[in-house]
C-alpha cells in the first residue's frame, strides 16, 4: 500500500514535468510583439466587485490591470516592489521604510505620492477585508513625498509578504478617491472612482456582461525581471474585454466558436479536443487550485485523533483526485500549505502518513471511541472542485464503517453551517495554490482569535518562526515542520493540486505560463 | 370510419401511456433488482466510459454506472411526483372547497392563491428552496406550494357549479349538514377533473424536479435524480455526450407516458371532452 | 369596461402586498449571511458585525420590512448589496434579454403551433394530425434545458452554425442579436408550441362541431371560409387563454434556459442573487416579476372582452 502511494508521488513528479512541457507549447513561437487589437476573455468569475481592498471576492487577473500595490509577488511568491522602488527594515526590526517609485501617475493624470499611500493605508484599516492581518502595524508616516515608513510593535518578517497579498490587497488609491468613498465600498459601476496606476484603465463596465479596459498611455513600467506579478507589463492590446461566463462548459463553447480569445478554468476533459482543433490551444497551469478535507476537531466524533487518523490512513488520495479529471490535470499533494518554489518541498516527507490502507483504518476506528454517531459530510455544489471528490470520500467513510451522510447546501448556507461547530463533522474545502506566506500566519486561529486546540503548541512555535524570523532558511525549515505536525494531528487532509486549464485561440500570443494570466502581456497575431 | 381509426389510435396511445407509467413505477419499486450496479459505487479509474456490454449507458465522472443511476433516478421522480400529487390534491381540495363553499373565505383564499400564481413557478420554487435548503422533501414542499393554486381553482370551479345545481340546493333546503353535502356531492363530483389534473401535476412535478436539480436547487447528491445527472453531464458534453442523452430520454418518456395516460383518462372520465385534446 | 379594469386593479393591491411580505420573509428566513460574501470565511466575528451594520441588517426585521416596503411604495426598490446600484436599474438591464427571449419563443410557438393546431383539427385523423399529436406529446414532455443542451451540441458544437452562449443586444446589431436568440428560443418555445397547438386543435374542433358552423356549411358557404372565418374567430378565445398561460410558463422556463445559454436575463439575475443572498435584488425582482405576471393576466382578460362580444364585464 505504501509503495503504491509512493508511486503516486513519483508519478506526479513525472506529470509535473510533462505539464511544464505542455505549457512551453503555449510560449513557443511567440514572434515579435504586435500592438493593437481587442482581446476578449471568457472569465470564470461573475466579477461583481472591483474594490480589491474592501472585498476578498475580486480576482487578481482583473484588478491587477487597474490597481497596483506597493509590493507584489513573483512566480516564487517572493515579495517584489511594484509601486515601491525598494524597502529596508531598521536594525531593531520595528520600522520599515518604503521608497516609492517616482514618476508614477494615476489614471486621472495626477502623480502618485506618499500622501496617497497613507490615505490608502487608512482606508485599508477602515474597510479592508483583511485589515486584521495588518494589526501589527502601529503607525505610518511620510518623511517626504516619495517615502513612507510603517512601524510595528514587534519584529514582523512577514510584512512585505503581507503587503503583496493579492486578496484584499493593499493597493494605492488617489487620496481624493479615499476621501470620496469614506466608509463605503466601491460599487461595480463606480467607474469614475476606479482610478489606479495600472497598465489599463476602466473604460466601461456593464455588470454581469462585460468589463472593458483600455491601455493607459501614461503608464510607467516597473523595473526588474518579469516573474509572477512582478516586472514590466506589456500593454500590447488596445482594449481588453472581459466577459463573465460562469459556466465551465459554456466557456469552452465560446472559445470553440471564436466568441472569446482566451477562456480560463476550463474542464480538463476539454483539453484534448481543444488541442485537436487547429484554431484553439489549451494548456495546464500549475499549481492551480487545491482541495482538502477538514474534520471538526472541536466537537463530535472527530475530536478523537484516532478516528481522524483512521480516515487519513485509509484515504486513497489518488482516487479522490481522479474525480477531478484526466490524470494529466492534477497531482496528489498532501502538503498542508503548499509553497513550492518559495519553500523546500519534499514529497516523501508526508508519504508515510497516507498509505491508503483501509484495513489499518478500520483497526483505528475500532480502537477509537467512535460509537456509530452520525458523520455529516458538508459540501457545497457551487465550487465543483470541492464537491467532485465527495462520492469517493463518502464511500471511504462508509467503508470504514462510519455512519456517514453527504450534506449538500448552497454556498451561503455552507458558510453559515460551517461556523456552527455542532452542524457538521467533516467538510470539503479548497483554495488557491499560490498562497503567500502570510496565510500561514493567519491559519491556526479560528475566527474569534482562539488558537486551534488540535495542533499543539509546537505548531505555534513554528508559526512564530515563519512569521517573525528574519532569516529565510529558518523559516523554510519551520514550514516543513508545520506540515509534519499537521499530518500528525490529522485534522486536515490535503488531497492535491488541480491544475487550471487555460484555452486560447491560436492567434493569441504570450500568455505567460504562470498560474495567473497576465492579461496585460498578451498580444494578438 | 376516420373516427374509429382515431379512437383506436387514441387507445393505442393510452395503452402506451399506461405501459410507460406502470414501467416507471416498476422501475422505481424494483430498482435494486433491475439495476446492474450499485448506483453509488464509484470506480474512478473507469470514469467517463462510453456505453458497453458492462455499462449499458456508460459511466459518469466518478465511474458510476449510468444505467443503474437512471433506474434509481426513477425513484426520486416517482416519490416527488406522487407526493406532490397527494399533497396538492389534499390542499387543493381543502382550499378549493372552502373557497367555493364559504363565500366569506373566498376572497382571502383566492387572493392568496393569486399571489402564489403571480410568481412564475420555478422562481418561487428556487426562492423557497434557498430558504429551506435543497433536498427531496423540500423539493416536494416547494412544488406543492407552487402547484396547489391550480388544483384549488379547479375544485372551487366544481364547487361553484354544483352549488347552482338543484340537488345541492335541494339537499341544503332539506337541512343536510355542510360536511355531508361535501362528502356526498362535492368530493365525488370533483374526482374526475382531479384525476385528470393529477396526471398533469405529476408530469409538471417530474419536469420541475429535474429542472431544479439541474440548477443545483433540487435533489442533492449522492442520490441520483434525472435532473442532477443532467447537471453533472453538462461539463462533459464533448467527451461523454451519453451522460446527457440517457437521463434526458428517461424524463421525456416518463412524462410522455403520464400525458398519454392523462389524455386517455380525460376521455374516459369526462364525456364532454371525448375526442378532443 | 373601465370599472372592470379599476376593480381588477384594486383587487391586485392585496395580492401585491402579499407578494411583498412573502418575498421579504422568504429572503430573510433563508439561512446564509449576506455579509459573508464580503469577507473571507475566517474573518473575525467583529468584521461580520461591521458589514451587517453597513448593509442595514442589524435592524429588527419589522423595521427592515417597513423601510423596504415604504421604499417600494415610493417606487424605490433599494440598492443591491453587491453592485451597490439601484435594483430597478439592474432589473431594467436584465429584463430586455428575458423579454426578447420570451417574445421570440412565443412568436416561434404561435407561428408554428396555431397552423398545426388548425390543420390538424380540420384534417382530423389525417397523417398530419397524428404527426401533430406526436409533436405535441413530445414537446410537453421534453425538459427545455435538456433540449437546450442537445441544440448546443448539434448546432454550436458539431455544426458551428450558431453561438452557443450569451446574448448580443439588438443595439449592437440585429442579426448578431437574433443569432444569439435562435437556439434558446427553440429550447424555450417548443413546450409552449406544444401547448398552444393542443389548445388550438381542441378549440377548433369544439367550434367546428357547433351548430352555426353546420348552418353555414348548409348554406353553401365555401368550406375554407367556414373554417377560417367562423371557426377561427370563435376558437380565438381559448387560444388566447393558452397564449396568456404560455407567457407565464415561458417567463418561468426562461430561468433555466437562461442558465443553460449564459443569458444575462432576469432568471440569471434572480438565481445569482439568491446564491449571493443579495436581499434587495431578490425581493425587488420577485415583486416585479409578480407585477408583470399580474399585468399579463389582466391584458389577456381584457383581450377576451375585445375578441368575444359575448363577454361583458360589469
Amino acid at each position: 500500500m505504501q509503495s503504491r502511494s509512493r508511486r503516486a508521488f513519483r508519478a506526479f513528479l513525472v506529470l509535473a514535468a510533462s505539464a511544464v512541457l505542455a505549457l512551453s507549447a503555449l510560449a513557443l513561437a511567440q514572434g515579435e510583439p504586435k500592438v493593437g487589437g481587442t482581446l476578449t476573455v471568457g472569465y470564470h468569475n461573475s466579477l461583481q466587485v472591483l474594490d480589491v481592498m474592501g472585498s476578498t471576492s475580486t480576482r487578481d487577473e482583473v484588478w491587477q490591470l487597474v490597481f497596483e500595490p506597493l509590493v507584489t509577488m513573483d512566480a516564487n511568491l517572493q515579495a517584489v516592489g511594484l509601486l515601491a522602488e525598494s524597502w529596508s527594515v531598521s536594525d531593531d526590526g520595528l520600522a520599515w521604510t518604503f521608497a516609492l517609485r517616482q514618476g508614477v501617475t494615476f489614471h486621472d493624470g495626477q502623480p502618485m505620492t506618499s500622501a496617497d499611500v497613507i490615505a490608502s493605508y487608512e482606508r485599508l484599516m477602515n474597510v479592508g477585508a483583511r485589515r486584521s492581518e495588518f494589526r501589527r502595524i502601529t503607525s505610518v508616516e511620510a518623511p517626504d513625498v516619495h517615502t513612507v515608513v510603517f512601524r510595528t510593535d514587534a519584529p514582523w518578517g512577514a510584512l512585505p509578504e503581507t503587503f503583496s497579498m493579492p486578496s484584499g490587497a493593499f493597493v494605492v488609491h488617489p487620496a481624493w478617491v479615499v476621501e470620496r468613498l469614506g466608509d463605503e465600498l466601491m460599487g461595480i459601476t463606480d467607474v469614475d472612482l476606479m482610478i489606479g496606476t495600472g497598465p489599463y484603465f476602466v473604460a466601461e463596465i456593464v455588470p454581469n456582461e462585460r468589463l472593458v479596459f483600455a491601455r493607459f498611455d501614461a503608464y510607467t513600467q516597473p523595473h526588474g525581471e518579469k516573474s509572477g506579478w512582478a516586472g514590466p507589463r506589456g500593454q500590447y492590446v488596445d482594449r481588453i474585454v472581459i466577459l463573465p461566463i460562469t459556466d465551465e462548459a459554456t466557456r469552452s463553447l465560446a472559445l470553440f466558436a471564436g466568441e472569446v480569445d482566451i477562456a480560463d478554468q476550463l474542464a480538463p476533459e476539454d483539453v484534448a479536443r481543444l488541442n485537436a482543433d487547429p484554431d484553439t490551444v489549451a494548456a495546464y497551469r500549475e499549481p492551480g487550485r487545491r482541495t482538502y478535507l477538514k474534520m471538526n476537531t472541536q466537537q463530535g466524533p472527530f475530536t478523537d485523533p484516532l478516528l481522524r487518523q483512521a480516515v487519513q490512513v485509509a484515504i486513497d488520495l489518488e482516487a479522490a483526485m481522479f474525480t477531478q479529471g484526466p490524470i494529466e490535470s492534477w497531482r496528489v499533494n498532501p502538503f498542508v500549505r503548499y509553497q513550492e518554489g518559495q519553500w523546500m518541498w519534499d514529497a516523501d516527507v508526508l508519504a508515510e502518513y497516507f498509505p491508503a490502507d483501509l484495513e489499518r483504518g478500520r483497526e483505528l476506528v475500532a480502537q477509537s471511541s467512535y460509537d456509530g454517531e452520525l458523520i455529516r459530510y458538508l459540501n457545497r455544489p457551487d465550487l465543483p472542485d470541492q464537491i467532485r471528490p465527495a462520492p469517493i470520500v463518502l464511500e471511504l467513510l462508509q467503508d470504514l464503517g462510519l455512519n456517514a451522510e453527504l450534506m449538500v447546501v448552497d454556498g451561503a448556507t455552507f458558510t453559515t453551517v460551517r461556523r456552527d461547530l455542532g452542524g457538521w463533522e467533516i467538510k470539503s474545502a479548497g483554495g488557491g495554490s499560490v498562497v503567500p506566506l502570510s496565510y500561514l500566519d493567519a491559519s491556526g486561529i479560528d475566527r474569534n482569535g482562539e488558537p486551534w486546540s488540535w495542533v499543539g503548541d509546537d505548531w505555534y512555535a513554528q508559526l512564530e518562526i515563519i512569521a517573525n524570523d528574519l532569516d529565510d532558511a529558518h523559516r523554510r525549515e519551520a514550514v516543513l515542520e508545520i506540515n509534519r505536525i499537521s499530518a500528525e494531528a490529522a485534522g486536515e487532509i490535503w488531497l492535491g493540486d488541480l491544475f487550471s486549464v487555460v484555452g486560447v485561440r491560436s492567434n493569441v500570443r504570450n500568455v505567460p505560463d504562470w498560474h495567473y494570466m497576465r492579461l496585460f502581456d498578451v498580444w494578438l497575431d | 370510419m376516420g373516427s374509429v381509426r382515431r379512437v383506436l389510435f387514441r387507445n393505442q396511445l393510452t395503452t402506451i401511456g399506461t405501459f410507460i407509467t406502470v414501467a416507471t413505477l416498476v422501475m422505481a419499486a424494483f430498482a435494486p433488482w433491475l439495476a446492474t450496479h450499485d448506483p453509488l459505487r464509484t470506480n474512478v479509474r473507469n470514469r467517463l466510459q462510453p456505453p458497453s456490454a458492462e455499462h449499458w449507458m456508460g459511466t459518469d465522472e466518478a465511474g458510476r454506472d449510468i444505467f443503474s443511476r437512471a433506474i434509481y433516478g426513477a425513484r426520486v421522480s416517482v416519490r416527488v411526483g406522487y407526493a406532490v400529487v397527494a399533497l396538492t390534491t389534499l390542499f387543493g381540495l381543502a382550499i378549493g372547497v372552502a373557497a367555493g363553499y364559504y363565500r366569506w373565505l373566498d376572497g382571502l383564499l383566492m387572493r392568496s392563491m393569486d399571489a402564489l400564481m403571480a410568481f412564475p413557478s420555478i422562481f418561487l420554487a428556487i426562492a423557497i428552496l434557498a430558504a429551506l435548503g435543497p433536498n427531496e422533501t423540500n423539493v416536494i414542499w416547494a412544488l406543492t406550494i407552487t402547484l396547489t393554486p391550480a388544483t384549488a381553482r379547479i375544485v372551487r370551479g366544481v364547487v361553484l357549479s354544483l352549488k347552482e345545481l338543484d340537488f345541492v340546493s335541494g339537499a341544503r333546503a332539506l337541512g343536510a349538514r355542510d360536511l355531508r353535502i361535501l362528502l356526498r356531492h362535492v368530493v365525488p363530483n370533483s374526482l374526475a377533473p382531479l384525476i385528470v389534473q393529477s396526471t398533469f401535476v405529476l408530469g409538471v412535478a417530474i419536469l420541475s424536479e429535474a429542472g431544479l436539480s439541474f440548477v443545483g436547487a433540487g435533489t442533492a447528491p449522492p442520490t441520483p435524480s434525472w435532473g442532477n445527472m443532467l447537471a453533472d453531464a453538462k461539463r462533459y458534453l464533448f467527451v461523454a455526450p451519453w451522460m446527457s442523452y440517457f437521463p434526458g430520454l428517461f424524463i421525456v418518456f416518463g412524462v410522455l407516458g403520464l400525458n398519454l395516460l392523462g389524455d386517455g383518462l380525460r376521455d374516459a372520465l369526462d364525456p364532454r371532452m371525448r375526442g378532443h385534446g | 369596461m373601465t370599472t372592470f379594469v379599476v376593480r381588477r386593479l384594486i383587487v391586485t393591491i392585496p395580492v401585491v402586498l402579499l407578494v411583498g411580505i412573502a418575498a421579504f420573509l422568504l429572503v430573510n428566513l433563508t439561512p446564509g449571511d449576506p455579509a459573508d460574501f464580503f469577507l473571507d470565511p475566517d474573518s473575525p466575528a467583529e468584521e461580520v458585525v461591521r458589514v451587517r451594520e453597513r448593509l442595514g441588517l442589524d435592524q429588527p426585521l419589522p423595521v427592515q420590512f417597513v423601510r423596504w416596503f415604504g421604499g417600494v411604495l415610493r417606487g424605490d426598490l433599494g440598492n443591491s448589496f453587491h453592485e451597490k446600484r439601484p435594483v430597478i436599474d439592474m432589473f431594467a438591464r436584465a429584463f430586455p434579454p428575458t423579454i426578447y427571449l420570451t417574445l421570440t419563443s412565443l412568436f416561434l410557438a404561435v407561428v408554428l403551433a396555431v397552423p398545426i393546431g388548425i390543420f390538424s383539427a380540420i384534417r382530423q385523423n389525417s397523417v398530419l394530425d397524428r404527426f401533430a399529436t406526436v409533436f405535441v406529446l413530445i414537446g410537453v414532455a421534453t425538459p427545455n434545458f435538456w433540449l437546450g443542451l442537445l441544440l448546443i451540441q448539434l448546432f454550436a458544437v458539431n455544426l458551428g452554425w450558431l453561438p452557443a452562449q450569451g446574448f448580443v443586444r439588438p443595439e449592437q446589431g440585429w442579426w448578431p442579436s437574433l443569432r444569439t436568440l435562435i437556439l434558446p428560443s427553440i429550447a424555450l418555445g417548443y413546450s409552449g408550441a406544444a401547448l398552444i397547438a393542443r389548445m388550438t386543435r381542441s378549440g377548433m374542433l369544439e367550434v367546428l362541431r357547433q351548430d352555426y358552423v353546420r348552418t353555414a356549411r348548409a348554406k353553401g358557404i365555401a368550406e375554407n371560409r367556414v373554417n377560417y372565418v367562423h371557426a377561427l374567430r370563435n376558437a380565438f378565445n381559448p387560444i388566447l387563454t393558452v397564449i396568456g398561460l404560455a407567457v407565464t410558463s415561458l417567463i418561468s422556463g426562461s430561468l433555466v434556459v437562461e442558465l443553460v445559454f449564459n443569458f444575462p436575463g432576469v432568471g440569471r439575475l434572480v438565481v445569482d442573487s439568491v446564491f449571493r443572498r443579495d436581499y434587495p435584488v431578490i425581493q425587488g425582482s420577485l415583486l416585479l416579476i409578480a407585477g408583470i405576471t399580474i399585468v399579463v393576466n389582466l391584458v389577456v382578460d381584457l383581450l377576451y372582452a375585445v375578441t368575444d362580444p359575448r363577454i361583458r364585464y360589469g
